[in-house]
Order: C-alpha cells, then structure tokens, then sequence
C-alpha cells in the first residue's frame, strides 16, 4: 500500500488476516502485530482506501524510498 | 468439581450440545470422536505429546459460570446452568475435558478460523496435489478441501525450497510441502529417543532438518513418513512408485521378530509395494521398524524357488510330491520345522511327525540384536506356535548338533526340512549329501542344492494363517499376493504329504485345520480363525511360563521374569 502497489479490495484482505492471525495462529506477536492494523483501520479507513484506490496510478504522496523504482 | 463425578467416575461434557460421558482429562479431539464429530487437525497424534502448533484443531469453548463475588453457579433464568463461552477459539488438542465443559465445532467462528488458518498453511504449499506422491492419503487435501476457502486470495510469489532433501537412508524430505507440524521430531525424541531431528530458521523460511552431523537412520525412520500428514517426509523406497488408492490392503504380521507387528500390505495386481503398521494398542501402537517394511522384497527376489525339483531337475507337483512320500515312508526319518512357518503348518508338520511314529523333531532358534521398542532378540515369528500345538517342548537351539550327530551315526537317513537352510544351522555339506534331503521352503539356499525333493512354498505374503508372538497373543495374517504360480501353499503340500502317508482324508484349509484346533488344543479352544479379531487373541500361557524365553523388554511386552519385580 505504502509502494503504491496494493489493489482497492487489500484493505479488507489487510483486515481478514490480521484477524485470522491474532489469537488463531500459534504465533506469540499475533495479537500485537494485527490489533494497530485492526485499530488503524477501523478509524483511518478512508485513508487506507485511498491509498489502495490510487494504486499503480499515481506515485503522488506516496514514501519515496519505498517505491520500488 | 467432585459433585459433578458420579460413581462410574465419569463426567459429562457436551460437544455440540451433545452430552458425551467421558474419563475427566480426556483429550477433547478423542472424546469428539467417539461420538463421530471430526475435529480437524494436523499436529496432534495419539501416540505423540501434545504439540498445539497447527492451530486446526480451534473449537469454541465454554464453562458453568461462576459468580465472582459469591462463587455460586450462575444460571440462566430456566434454572439451568450458565455457559460462559471464551471470547476467542481454543486448540481442541491442548483442552482436557472437565465438568460440564461445552465444545462448539459447528460456529461462524469456528469455521473462520479453520479457513484463516487453511490459507495459511496453503499460502507457501505447492498447490500441486496431481504430483504429489501423498495425494490420495494426504491430510492437507482433505481438511483444506472440507474446511479450507476453495480458493486463494495469495497473490505473492511462493517460497521455493529443496524438494528432495535426503534425510537418511531411508527418507526423502520435499520442504516445500511441509506444514511444520513436528509430528516426525516429537517421534524421534519421545518414542525412539534418537533426537535427530529439528527446525532450523523462522516464519515462512523454518525448515525442517537433521542436526549437523547426526542423520535420520535409525530402525524406525520410516514410521516418520507415516505421522506426515502431508507428502513432505517420503519413503525412498516407495516414492512415485503407486498411486495409493490403486493399491489394496490386507492384515499382515511382521514376520522379522517375535514382537508380531501388526502390518498393512499394500498390493496391486499380485505385487507389493509397500508395507506399513497397523495400529495395535497392545502390541506395536502405530508404529514398526523399518527392516520389517523391507521383508516384501523377498517374494520377489531372485533366488526365489519358481518350481519343484526332484534330483536336481525341474519337477512338476505330483511328481515332486510322489517322491517325497516315497523317501518320508522310509525309515530313520528327522524333521527339522520352523519358526517362521504358521500355527496350522506347525500343527500339520506335528501330525505328520506323529503319523510316521518315532520322529525327531527339531527348529533352529534364530537370535539377533533386540532393542527396547519392536526387535526383540528372537528372529522367528513363531516359536510359541510351535509349543503351541505341541511340535516341539522344548526351545530351540541355534546349532542343531543332535541331528549332526544321528546324521554321522548313520541313524537318521532322511530329512524333512521345512523353510530353513541347514548349513546355517551348523550342518555341513557333507553331513547333508549322507542323507535324503527334502526341502520345503520358498528361497533357494545350499540346502535345496543339496536336496532330493524341493517343494516350492510360499512366503509369509502368499498364504493366510497365525502366529503366536512373544506375549502369547494369537494373531492372523492374510494372503496378500498368490505367489509363483508354479508354488504351492504349505498346508496343501504339508497336507497332501500326511495324507499318502496315512491313506486317510486330511484337512489342509486354514479353516478346517482351526476346527480341529479348537476341538483338540484346550488352549486353542473356541477359537476360529474367521472370528479372531484384528487386534489378537492372547493365550494363557501359564504352562510356559518356566521356559528360558530369550526376548528382553519390548514395547508393551515384559518377559515373566521382570514382570514380577
């Protein structure tokens, strides 16, 4: 999302396994890796959404040294 | 708690809403399915500690609320108890059943985390179930198509890892398939304790390995590729041999030792290709050693024994068996039986002894390495069988130098051999070439050089009977494969030998020869062998019990001189 490279539908995928990961894997930073994914989320929705939204189209606002040049 | 123990000392837990009556601390995945509800899961084995690292197994669970304050049960408005579910999913595997414990299987929350935790393990999986060697009896097909997503939402690049790592000898392991279970590691450590293996790296990287300098050769390394619920850890041997739904299977016994594994054989159209354990509680759990998985190579090895012979050349049955009757009606007859042959050929051969008069009677004792698990020192299957049904009162010994002995004295002037090599047993060539020399036996040897007759048997995969293991338990094996088609079956040869000896009318069926059984041995009364069960049949052994029996402890088997103290 970060690069500009995730599709409109990887916010709800984002959100599915973060809870498919906290407290239903055996994995000891489940639930402290996915619970700010799930917080952010639920307030900043929008946000994610337009990021994902702009995607490959636009390089506007996005980290300069993530994208992948 | 105690109030909710009723005398049979059993608690009532309720899965599904289903009251199941249950030993308290019950595994929940057993108890789940002794009432036919399958949990799914991947790590967790019977036979194994519990692990709890394939998160399959997540059910719903619940317990009779408490009040805080008071610690009085909680109810609900009807009166009866409240259940106070767990906010999150719990493995099944890890939960032990108590008091009124309630198990949901069927919920949305349920089967979410099934799927969530299906597309993990799928995520990195090769999805390439119509190469793979495990389809067919692969866990991971079967669950993630029940309870996996039916598609992949993964649009990543999969990692790529070693397909064919050797293991040992014995044990090919394709990475790229593991689920990281650690059935196979929890196996080495817990059961054979040779702890060899272990996973190396993290998350989608770990990998399944042996430690540096150490290998996965020991005698039960195969036993790993069984627990694999996938088609990661492969038997060398049987790799991309067969597909296994076109193989059947039939019971077989371990015919290396007297622990008398229980086996599966699993043949197609008159071949073997492979050999597993079947599971016995009392005899070998669900495990056996790889050299008993290998004995099915002998069926078609190239010294086999295609046809009958007489003097050296190939003889048809009649003949062969003319001959032979002619040589047994003789005089100074010794019959040399076998460990290895089964209950009814050991009551056969008996019969014939006692039909000729004054025979001797001698087996070769067969001692090896035991281990502590499923070898055990004596090599013969049957030994006990043949004490059984009266063959022989005695044990046998390695060297048979009373025979050496009648033989260099000229009073024994024939031999009947039954499935043994005599040179091995301290006979010389020269001792042999004294006398007449029948040989029934199923591998070509120095003995069937040297003999008159050669009858062609069959081996322990082409004839149905019983063996009597070490802790006298009465077990049946089935014919898995017909054979040569030029060999005949022991008991028909046995049979037809005793009846030109006798002129009278002589059973030779395995049926037939267990109604004489059950009606002549007291010890082998009622018992049949169409009605004795998978599992065994264990016979008092009481009048045995002074005999120097060789074998040490074995799995589930102590020798009466330990037992007592």
């Amino acid at each position: 999302m970060c690069c500009g490279r995730a599709r409109e539908e990887d916010v709800d995928l984002l959100l599915d396994l973060a809870g498919n990961i906290g407290g239903r894997t055996v994995c000891p930073m489940g639930f402290s890796t996915t619970w700010p994914i799930q917080s952010y989320i639920g307030k900043f929705r929008s946000e994610f959404e337009e990021k994902a939204k702009a995607g490959y189209s636009s390089k506007k606002g996005f980290d300069e040294r993530l994208i992948e040049k | 708690m105690s109030e909710e123990t009723k005398d049979d000392g059993l608690i009532s837990i309720f899965i599904d809403d289903q009251e199941v009556r249950t030993k308290p601390g019950t595994n929940i995945i057993e108890v789940a399915k002794s009432i036919g509800v399958q949990i799914p899961h991947y790590c967790y084995h019977e036979k194994l500690s519990i692990s709890g690292n394939c998160r399959m197994c997540l059910v719903e669970m619940g317990l009779p609320g408490r009040d805080r304050a008071t610690g009085e049960a909680m109810l609900n408005p009807d009166g009866t108890p409240k259940i106070m579910f767990f906010p999150g999913p719990a493995i099944a595997c890890g939960t032990n059943a108590s008091p009124n414990m309630h198990i949901r299987t069927k919920t949305k929350m349920v089967t979410d985390a099934r799927e969530g935790v299906t597309e993990f393990l799928l995520a990195n999986h090769p999805l390439d179930c119509p190469i793979c060697d495990q389809a067919g009896e692969c866990t991971l097909q079967e669950q993630s198509a029940e309870h996996g997503k039916g598609y992949s939402r993964f649009i990543g690049e999969k990692n790529v890892k070693p397909k064919r790592t050797s293991l040992g000898p014995r044990v090919t392991l394709d990475d790229e398939r593991c689920v990281l279970c650690s059935r196979c590691i929890r196996f080495c450590e817990e059961v054979v304790k040779d702890d060899v293996l272990g996973f190396v790296d993290r998350g989608s990287y770990s990998t399944l390995t042996c430690y540096s300098g150490k290998k996965l050769e020991n005698n039960y390394s195969l036993n790993t590729v069984d627990l694999c619920p996938v088609g990661a850890l492969t038997s060398t041997d049987f790799r991309f041999k067969m597909r296994v739904w076109f193989l059947k299977t039939t019971q077989g016994i371990d015919a290396e030792t007297s622990v008398g594994c229980n086996t599966e054989v699993w043949s197609r159209e008159g071949k073997i290709y492979r050999i597993t354990p079947r599971q016995n509680d009392d005899v070998n759990d669900c495990w056996m050693p790889d050299s008993g998985r290998a004995l099915y190579q002998e069926v078609e090895a190239e010294n086999r024994l295609q046809t009958n012979f007489v003097d050296g050349k190939a003889a048809s049955i009649d003949i062969a068996l003319r001959e032979a009757s002619v040589l047994l009606a003789g005089n100074s007859v010794a019959i040399v039986g076998s460990g290895r042959s089964s209950v009814e050929e050991q009551y056969l051969l008996k019969e014939l002894a006692s039909a000729m008069g004054e025979v001797t009677v001698s087996l070769v004792s067969r001692i090896g390495e035991g281990d502590d698990l499923l070898i055990s020192k004596d090599r013969n299957p049957n030994v006990r069988g043949a004490l059984v049904t009266g063959l022989i009162s005695e044990l046998p010994k390695t060297e048979l130098s009373d025979l050496a002995k009648s033989i260099d004295a000229g009073s024994v002037k024939t031999v009947l051999v039954v499935n043994e090599d005599l040179t091995e047993a301290g006979l010389t060539t020269e001792q042999l070439a004294k006398v007449k020399l029948i040989v029934l036996g199923t591998h070509q040897s120095a003995t069937t050089d040297a003999a008159n007759v050669v009858l062609a048997g069959m081996s322990v995969f082409e004839k149905s009977g019983t063996f009597v293991n070490q802790q006298f338990r009465l077990q049946k094996f089935e014919k898995a494969v017909p054979g040569p088609k030029t060999a005949m079956d022991d008991l028909i040869i046995l049979a037809s030998l005793l009846a030109n000896l006798t002129n009278e009318k002589v059973v030779s069926t395995v049926d037939s020869i267990w109604d004489e059984l059950s009606s002549k041995n007291a010890l082998l009364e009622g018992l049949s062998y169409k009605s004795l069960p998978a599992s065994g049949q264990l016979l008092d052994a009481s009048s045995y019990e002074d005999l120097p029996f060789v074998e040490g402890e074995t799995l589930h088997y102590k020798p009466v001189a330990l037992a007592s103290t």
